[in-house]
């Protein structure tokens, strides 16, 4: 980890955390918090009793390896609910760094006991350095980790591979020493089972949803992934496997059930019959995905690290796991940041192929340098493609929904 | 020719329809060279001549097609490209150079015409807008480190693909132990070599040794005028400093950026460069500054009485290189940067330079769109502040002016200078008190 080296100044969290401090646990009362929403909204609320939480970003992070010694890990997505961020970082920089902090400190009633980054971007160092900065205020024992992702579209692979093994194996050593727990080989081939159950699952979800775009709402799959991020897997499998099913008509919805509740959500609210569409670029709020659902456009997939990308990475059961660990995540489809642009393009047009697109909706986070770099590259080779792409750009709030309507209308009226 | 005449004859020069074909001929470069000698007298230094005449020769060299051209990052250990005798362009350098002589707004325009957010640093939409003006040498690959900003690796990419050239990636790693100074150094070699591919030339270890002895007089001649600047009067001011930027970003490792700094070193030595006798308020500055012609640092160093004392950018911290291990001594630079570390190693740096240079207060400029600088600015102000230093934070664009709101920010810097005022007041009170007593 990068705050662990000779000359350098040590971890934040791990410099200043009173040593002896209990590891915070989710107490069985709780009465709110973003995470209990989450939580409550998909009728899992038993899965988080006592158990210990680490918040986790970007895709790149391996569950298995934080499922595999003892904790549970908890996608962060941000929310807009309060301003708390506002003290650490600035308002013209990343709002999904910005509301991944807000996420984390606007929490009440359930306790992280700490948060795992990746050197994705700017936006996420300054989001390690601002939790770091936050905890350190608070003398509070909180777990703040900076894991190095390599660009694995620019350089060498093998030693691209080899530098995220390492990269794996110290975070696992810190992990380990920081809550005492032990790295056990039957447990990460369970967790590993379990994880690939998961994206079977939802990858079948996603099929369904181009299948027959308009039965699904796609907003909703992508809030089924969001959720998949910090939601007991044990749970989690029977019920997308219910769901699955169900959709398929295989078996009947059984009526109250939680299967039946995570139906309701993903029912659309309007039928969409308009042209095929694929999404793009940064997460986007989802009111946009909904509204572009209501204006009739039928959304069969999309390239969110959020959405379809989670579901994407195959680990092998190898002889070395971190090295299994390492190839699985990195030879996934790369995002913007891997700077492997005509890998992507490549991948994407495939998609366009295969799903029987008619137009892109390519969405920038403001400030969000990968997808506003990429955006430039991916116009110019889906215009010699003749893919119409629709560039949306967004704070990752809901504001501007109005002005939006006008756009993606008129985008679907030439599309279709 | 005073030096501001001498911009306005390269403003007159490169103005009208045919500033493409005059900006891209090797001859201009020689003609402006020969003006260059007519001015030379009224350059702040000998040392600011030296500089301008090696930017110049450089920049017409790149525009000869005779030596491949390599587009390289701020930051990229540029050593690699000395030596191999390749020539080295800083993109980000020239963008400044466009927007100091007012030719920002068109390339900015152009820019935002190909679908370049306004949100994105104006030194990568200016260059993109440029490169596609053609304004620009256009590489024979471009080189880009991922460390310190992630925007360039990112428009270099874009820029590759424009100009179908190969692009070269240093990924470095936030950790700095051994397994990431090797990955790093087999990056450096790899790209070395091919480079030199590129070139289609031996890559001669020799040549690379040179680079890295000339980097090494780079750093101990800045080492040495760093040390000279700790006199009161500053003898150098910040402004003119940061006008060096094409030293620290394409010069490491040539014989002339080494002799630059020991000819400055010379003249404050000799006493050559007097300070203002009267240095109202001594500033530490951090980032860049603006490099079009606005009224901020004419304000701040010539109306107010304040002196940019010292600069974050001029900062040696990196140790001596070894021209006998140049990767992993590269690789241990390009870790070893204090702001791609937490954030308490910059605030540590900040607070050791304040200190060193004795300066009443600490003034960050915030270039729009700069997420390295920009992002921990909130965090590095309180932490500076809880240490006792005044901060301000100051918002603005090293090169688009349209984000300049003058009035506003004379006025902010003006409230600022004014607390410093009330603070030394304080300070000088509370000695006499304390002499009294």
């Amino acid at each position: 980890m990068g705050h662990r080296r000779q000359g350098n100044p040590p971890p934040v969290a791990l410099i200043r955390c009173r040593q002896g401090i209990p590891i915070p646990t989710v107490p069985t009362s709780l009465k709110q918090g973003l995470l209990l929403f989450w939580v409550k909204e998909w009728g899992l609320i038993q899965g988080f009793e006592e158990k210990r939480l680490l918040g986790w970003v970007c895709s790149y992070t391996p569950e298995e390896i934080i499922l595999t010694l003892g904790l549970t890990p908890c996608r962060l997505s941000g929310t807009d609910e309060n301003q708390a961020a506002d003290d650490y970082l600035p308002a013209n920089f990343c709002p999904f760094a910005r509301a991944c902090l807000n996420e984390v400190l606007g929490m009440s009633g359930i306790s992280l006991a700490g948060v795992v980054l990746t050197t994705s971007c700017q936006g996420l160092l300054h989001l390690y350095n601002a939790l770091g900065y936050f905890s350190r205020k608070r003398e509070e024992r909180f777990f703040v980790y900076l894991l190095d992702l390599p660009r694995w579209g620019s350089v060498k692979r093998a030693a691209a591979l080899q530098e995220f093994a390492s990269s794996l194996r110290l975070f696992t050593e810190e992990l380990r020493r920081y809550f005492g727990t032990e790295w056990s080989n039957a447990l990460y081939l369970e967790n590993l089972a379990r994880l690939r159950q998961v994206r079977f699952l939802l990858r079948e979800l996603y099929r369904f949803l181009r299948e027959h775009p308009g039965r699904v709402r796609a907003a909703g799959v992508l809030e089924l992934v969001r959720a998949a991020g910090r939601l007991p897997k044990e749970e989690l499998i029977p019920l997308l496997l219910s769901a699955v099913r169900c959709l398929e008509g295989e078996i009947p919805v059984p009526s109250g059930s939680r299967a039946a509740g995570l139906l309701e959500k993903l029912r659309p609210r309007k039928p969409c019959a308009g042209p095929r569409l694929l999404l793009v670029g940064s997460p986007p709020p989802l009111s946009y995905v909904d509204l572009l659902e209501e204006l009739g456009g039928a959304v069969v997939g999309d390239d969110f690290c959020q959405g379809y990308r989670y579901c994407l990475p195959e680990i092998e059961e190898g002889p070395d796991a971190f090295l299994s660990l390492a190839r699985g995540y990195l030879e996934r489809v790369p995002c913007p940041r891997m700077l492997a642009g005509q890998e992507r393009f490549v991948y994407l047009s495939r998609l366009v192929k295969e799903w029987q697109v008619q137009g892109i909706i390519y969405h920038a986070l403001k400030f969000c340098d990968s997808s506003l770099y990429e955006y430039t590259l991916l116009r110019d080779f889906f215009s010699r493609e003749g893919i119409p792409v629709l560039y949306l750009e967004t704070d990752y709030r809901s504001g501007g929904l109005e002005q939006a309507r006008t756009r993606l209308q008129a985008f679907l009226e030439v599309t279709g | 020719m005073a030096v501001m005449e001498f911009r306005k004859f390269l403003r007159d020069l490169f103005e009208g329809e045919h500033r493409k074909r005059i900006l891209s001929s090797p001859l201009t470069y020689q003609l402006v060279e020969r003006a260059l000698k007519l001015a030379r007298g009224s350059f702040p230094s000998q040392a600011s001549y030296m500089m301008a005449r090696f930017a110049l020769a450089q920049t017409g060299r790149a525009f000869s097609r005779r030596v491949p051209v390599v587009w390289t990052s701020a930051f990229f250990p540029v050593e690699i490209v000395w030596g191999l005798n390749l020539c080295p362009f800083s993109p980000e350098v020239a963008a400044a150079f466009l927007a100091s002589l007012g030719f920002a707004e068109e390339a900015l325009d152009r820019a935002e015409q190909a679908g370049y957010s306004r949100d994105l640093c104006s030194f990568h939409r200016l260059i993109a807008g440029a490169a596609l003006l053609g304004y620009l040498p256009p590489p024979a690959a471009l080189v880009a480190s991922t460390h310190l900003c992630d925007g360039a690796p990112l428009l270099f990419q874009n820029l590759a693909a424009f100009f179908r050239v190969p692009f070269h990636v240093l990924d470095v790693p936030y950790r700095a132990d051994r397994d990431a100074e090797a990955y790093v150094a087999e990056q450096l070699a790899e790209l070395w070599r091919a480079l030199a591919d590129l070139a289609e030339r031996k890559p001669e270890p020799a040549g690379l040794a040179e680079a890295i002895q000339n980097s090494n007089r780079f750093r101990a001649n800045l080492l040495e005028v760093n040390e000279l600047r700790c006199r009161v009067p500053a003898p150098v001011r910040g402004s003119e400093m940061l006008n060096y930027l094409y030293l620290f970003f394409a010069g490491q490792g040539s014989r002339e950026a080494a002799e630059v700094f020991a000819c400055l070193a010379r003249e404050i030595g000799r006493g050559e460069r007097e300070g203002k006798k009267e240095e109202r308020f001594r500033i530490l500055w951090l980032h860049l500054k603006p490099f079009y012609k606005g009224e901020l640092m004419d304000f701040i160093e010539n109306k107010s009485g304040a002196v940019l004392a010292f600069e974050e950018m001029s900062h040696v911290y990196w140790p001596p290189l070894s021209p006998g291990d140049p990767f992993p001594s590269l690789a241990r630079k390009v870790l070893s940067h204090f702001c791609y570390k937490p954030l308490e190693a910059r605030t540590a740096t900040v607070k050791m330079l304040a200190e060193k240079y004795r300066v009443d207060g600490i003034v960050h400029f915030s270039h729009w769109g700069c997420r390295q600088s920009v992002g921990g600015s909130l965090m590095l102000k309180d932490a500076l502040q809880r240490a006792g230093w005044p901060v301000l934070l100051l918002d603005g664009d090293c090169l688009d002016a349209r984000n300049e709101a003058t009035g506003g920010i004379l006025t902010r810097v003006q409230a600022f200078l004014e607390i410093l005022a009330e603070r030394k007041n304080f300070r000088v009170g509370e000695r006499h008190d304390h002499c009294r007593n």
